[in-house]
């Protein structure tokens, strides 16, 4: 075989790998750049366009508290995004590409402009059908703006309301589409008000006391509502300010239009918790949204200065998006602003961590590496070239680093070992796997586990990404109750998802001997496939260890937290079911039932069995691991078990067409 | 356990006959055969029983497929039959016994497999002993509120009470046992020498409703309609037909319908004897008393989510007071009972409402027994797998690629 000639040279093969790598990675170093470099001029001004660098690294670090938790507004609006777009970016009428916090900074100081950015996923026309929009010329799946669909706007809280009555289980994907639909409309409307205040302006023309306090303006701000804070409580009614409904009355029609306007500014602007509170967390914990300190300002309530600073770079944003210097001064200032009060509470410190991380992008980043390796490992079957599958290896490697640095940095985010989700599942087992692959290769360098190892990953990070997209929900929620126990979390959780690991290991490499023998593939290589066996054994055994060690622990936890060590949960008998599988198939080697072959077809078998305790279980809608309905999860198991069936189906074919060329040849 | 072929052995008296036979049948007991069987039974019966559940409550489900002898699994139009858990269980321990402990070859090599099949067994045996003799219920308090007995979630019992002058009581506590496994058409007779009537049951349903009826079936205007049992088998209200009749098979001379939601007593006079009769949930006494204190419910900032739920109490056993924090995962245990949080209520309180806390109650004399289960299967897979597979599996491939090495 004649090599190509680029592929002789090692160098040039190295080269072209670290370009694709730096490639892959080039977009955290330029988001980095645009981090820690000057603030560059910008495109254009906060009015139009793009929005600058500099806007939008001191937007994604601005903190806010939402989920139970503080986050910077980057998190914020890719989760808000994903839940909407189901995807972690969007683009703007013109086609242009918008990272999260620049879609989020046109919804809620441009709305205007944010109306026309098509970031609404409608997976199926049906559901335009149902609310009577027209969809000429769309695909059947396809992106629709706010713009667009605001005609059904009625139809659709409609049908939606109807909808949300009903249990989720029982919702066609249509009606699971129209509510979806509406919730992302009504996300989308309560962050297009967040700084209405800051926009609104005020009429105070009628009450020569309001025009006393305003220096005989006659249309004020809620700025300048703001700066006068104290001298416009002296005009304000005097009454119980928790008294509920619209608060106390004023005698001054000219008051009581402003304060009924204010409320209803107040009432607008509570999408999200964006104000730390001024004391210490032991003190208040719980953030307030915009409203709410303005509600406080209806109240006569007198800010404290922090808050009084924040509302008024928050309105000067909301009033001056025409104005880019203004607005980039404002924002610097609530910034700034914001920061000093959550570093002053101790909820700062992971801000820039958790930035980092979202521009890492560990898990899409890996998941192109992995499919880079994997492409590099199928050279080096072509090619035979050591050093193809040293750059295989490389990419791999950098692969892995890569996921296991965004479980770590997750791990410290959450001060939690690395699972306690069932996202954080995927990313453990598919960086275990491939570790588990990778160490396989190295004591049988046959190629078997290096080619699956990238397999794996990918499959593991695309599952974790698509998982993220469909739930369109942070992936760092705050835990229930039960699951506060970081004793627990590290020695059940985590030996269970290695019982999994091995499992689901051990199903892949059956696969090759499965697959191997019935396409009679390396036919006659018999060491290749011992090879394959004996791993397959290694790892079921390797999955059996954790497995019913990480079950008894799931028990005797259960004991310790609801005093039954085994109460016959879906989850708990998952994992039973993945022990009995495996003891089984151990069992039937020992017992001379089942050689190689058919030890392969048992752990595919059961890592259908370990697809069902991982995944199905929780999808019940039953027992105490129930993570709600979720269609795509159903849809993909589903395809994952027909497909098992069809590997299973060949396998027997294989074993049938054997036996019927034994008992041929015996009759011959 | 062992496959392998057995000794020949002469089969030429009756004596030999019944040895050879005795031998084949504990060759069957410990074999590879009847574990993987076993071991596969068992792994179907919990997937159904698993799928079930979104069909019927886990008390059904576990009484169903894991607590029977057979059981009869419905797909659609196919029934399959089953063996229940009991038996697979008892087969399995026993095929470990025979197999993977009394019959292994007992060698270095399979140390591990052995200390992993006698973790197994213990685990069993923990397991037995819990179900055999363990006690669990729950008990609700309000803040303020103290208390010393704990109610079973399912088993129900009906007792007669009688009271004397003075306050005192001696209750006559029908076994619930017995009540529980009662059908509707079943009549049950139950007496006492303290008593001075038998106690007829009948009608016993797990779960009704009862409604305005006339005609023969009516029990002073009132009959129980039937309900399909609760998803969530606590939520079960019985109800049953008791008569007090004379003693010695005499006829019924007063009969009443309990229910299981009823508030009060039926009550009963005879010969200037007051007696109250009650349907309610299975009672045990604790050794001590349990006050609450203080519940405390954390939310997570700016959403509804609890993130601790907390009981202060005071626990006092003869005279003497003592603080204590319930916590999820963090249990009171005291002389061989554990109090553990499990709800709390009413939802969405007002600030200010007294709240009540929940405590499941557990007598498990085997509690601790899982953990060092877990010790020792772990500390047999690990010798198994890791030293003598894995480490022996290195040690060969490093062997052969010197050899492959040095014949290059």
């Amino acid at each position: 075989m004649t090599r190509p000639p680029a592929l002789r040279r090692p160098a040039t093969v190295a080269a072209l790998v670290l370009v694709l790598v730096a490639g892959l990675a080039s977009p955290l170093l330029a988001g980095r750049a645009a981090a820690d470099g000057p603030a560059a001029p910008a495109p254009s001004g906060a009015g139009a366009g793009p929005w600058s660098d500099e806007v939008l690294d001191l937007a994604a670090r601005l903190p806010v508290q939402d989920g139970g938790r503080v986050k910077p507004l980057d998190t914020f609006a890719t989760y808000t995004l994903l839940g909407i777009a189901h995807k972690r970016s969007a683009k703007d009428a013109a086609g242009e590409k918008l990272t999260p916090t620049a879609w989020l900074l046109d919804v809620v100081f441009r709305p205007s402009v944010a109306e026309t950015h098509p970031c609404f996923l409608v997976e199926n026309d049906e559901v335009l059908d149902a609310v009577g929009l027209a969809h000429e010329g769309k695909k059947k799946r396809d992106l629709y703006s706010y713009a667009a669909l605001r005609p059904a706007a009625a139809k659709l809280r409609e049908l939606a309301l109807v909808y949300m009555k009903k249990d989720a289980k029982g919702l066609t994907p249509v009606q699971h589409g129209v509510v979806d639909l509406y919730r992302g409309t009504t996300t989308f409307e309560r962050l297009s008000h967040l700084v209405d205040f800051g926009r609104a302006e005020l009429d105070v023309s009628a009450s020569p006391a309001l025009k006393a306090v305003f220096d005989g303006k006659e249309r004020v701000r809620v700025a300048d509502v703001l700066a006068r804070a104290p001298s416009l409580s002296r005009v304000l009614p005097r009454g119980d300010p928790h008294g509920g409904g619209a608060g106390p009355v004023a005698s001054d029609p000219g008051v009581a239009s402003l304060l009924a306007r204010l409320r209803e500014l107040a009432e607008a602007s509570n999408a999200v918790a964006m104000i730390p509170p001024p004391g210490p967390v032991s003190e208040q914990e719980t953030w307030f949204t915009p409203g709410e300190a303005l509600q406080a300002v209806t109240e006569g309530i007198t800010l404290p200065p922090e808050i009084q600073a924040l509302m008024l770079g928050l309105a000067g944003m909301g009033g001056s998006v025409g104005d880019r210097a203004a607005f980039v001064a404002h924002l610097r200032d609530v910034a700034a602003t914001a920061e000093r009060m959550t570093r002053t509470r101790g909820e700062y410190e992971k801000i820039p961590l958790e930035v980092s991380l979202n521009r890492l992008d560990p898990f899409h980043r890996g998941a192109g590496l992995y499919i880079l390796a994997f492409l590099l490992v199928a050279a080096g079957w072509l090619v035979r070239n050591r050093w193809v599958r040293g750059a295989a290896w490389t990419v791999l490697l950098a692969a892995l680093v890569l996921q296991v640095a965004g479980i770590w940095m997750r791990c410290i985010l959450r001060e939690r070992p690395p699972i306690s989700t069932l996202y954080e599942t995927v990313l453990f087992i598919s960086a275990l796997g491939v570790a588990a692959c990778a160490v396989a290769e190295l004591f049988d360098r046959r190629g078997i586990a290096l080619t699956l190892a990238p397999v794996l990953g990918a499959l593991g990070l695309m599952l974790a990404n698509s998982y993220e997209s469909l739930k369109g929900e942070d992936t760092m929620p705050q835990l229930v109750a039960v699951l506060d126990t970081n004793y627990w979390l590290t020695l059940h959780v985590t030996c269970i998802a290695i019982g999994y690991t091995g499992g689901l290991v051990a199903a892949a490499l059956a696969h090759v001997t499965v697959l191997g023998r019935t396409f009679g593939l390396r036919a006659g290589d018999e060491a290749f496939y011992r090879s394959a066996g004996k791993m397959t054994y290694g790892m079921l055994a390797f999955g059996l260890l954790f497995s019913v060690v990480g079950t008894i622990l799931g028990g005797i936890w259960a004991n310790d937290s609801w005093g039954r060590f085994w109460g016959w949960d879906p989850k708990e008998n998952g994992a039973l079911m993945i022990c009995l599988a495996q003891l089984a198939i151990l069992h039937g080697r020992l017992g001379g039932y089942l050689k190689t072959f058919g030890i392969a077809m048992a752990t595919i078998a059961q890592g259908t069995i370990v697809a069902f305790s991982w995944w199905h279980v929780n999808h019940l809608g039953i027992g105490l691991h129930a993570y709600g309905f979720t269609q795509g999860v159903i849809t993909t198991l589903t395809i994952f078990y027909v497909v098992e069936a069809l590997v299973l189906a060949a396998g027997f074919s294989y074993l049938f067409r054997r036996g019927s060329g034994a008992s041929a040849s015996t009759t011959s | 356990m062992s496959d392998g072929p057995l000794p020949a052995a002469p089969a030429t008296s009756a004596a030999g006959t019944l040895s050879l036979v005795a031998r084949r049948v504990v060759a069957a007991l410990g074999s590879y055969a009847l574990a993987i069987t076993l071991l596969l039974v068992l792994l179907v019966l919990t997937f159904f029983g698993t799928l079930e559940q979104a069909h019927m409550s886990l008390l059904d489900v576990q009484v169903k497929y894991f607590e029977s002898w057979f059981v009869i699994h419905d797909i659609g139009f196919l029934s399959i039959p089953l063996p229940g858990a009991t038996p697979v269980l008892t087969l399995l321990a026993v095929n470990l016994v025979v197999g993977g402990v009394v019959r292994m070859r007992k060698r270095y090599e399979t140390a591990g497999i052995l200390v992993a099949h006698l973790g197994i067994l213990l685990l069993l045996a923990g397991s037995y002993v819990e179900w055999l003799l363990s006690d669990k219920g729950q008990m609700t308090l309000m803040e303020g509120q103290s208390s010393d007995e704990f109610a079973s979630y399912h088993d129900w019992e009906i007792v007669v009470r009688e009271r004397k002058d003075g306050g005192a009581a001696t209750e006559f506590v029908l076994p619930a046992r017995r009540l529980m496994d009662l059908e509707p058409e079943d009549t049950a007779r139950f007496a006492s020498a303290r008593l001075p009537f038998d106690v007829v049951v009948s009608r016993w349903h797990r779960n009704v409703e009862p409604s305005r009826a006339g005609g023969a079936d009516a029990v002073d205007g009132w009959r129980f309609d039937p309900r399909k049992p609760e998803k969530e088998a606590e939520r079960n209200l019985p109800g049953a037909l008791v008569g007090l009749a004379g003693k010695g098979g005499g006829s019924v001379r007063a009969r009443t319908l309990l229910w299981g939601a009823h508030g009060l007593p039926w009550v009963h006079e005879e010969d200037g004897r007051r007696f109250e009769v009650e349907l309610r949930k299975v009672r045990w006494t604790l050794p001590f008393r349990v006050t609450l204190d203080r519940f405390v419910k954390e939310d997570h900032p700016g959403i509804g989510m609890a993130r601790r739920f907390s009981s202060y109490v005071t626990r006092t056993e003869d005279g003497v007071d003592a603080a204590s924090h319930i916590t999820m995962n963090a249990p009171l245990r005291h002389h061989g009972y554990t109090l553990y949080q499990s709800g709390w209520g009413p939802e969405g309180a007002a600030p200010g409402t007294p709240l009540f806390s929940t405590f499941s109650v557990v007598r498990n004399p085997s509690d601790q027994v899982p953990k060092y289960a877990c010790y020792v299967i772990a500390l047999g897979l690990f010798v198994h797998f890791v030293v003598f597979k894995f480490v022996r599996y290195i040690a060969r491939e490093s062997r052969r690629r010197a050899a492959a090495g040095s014949a290059a």
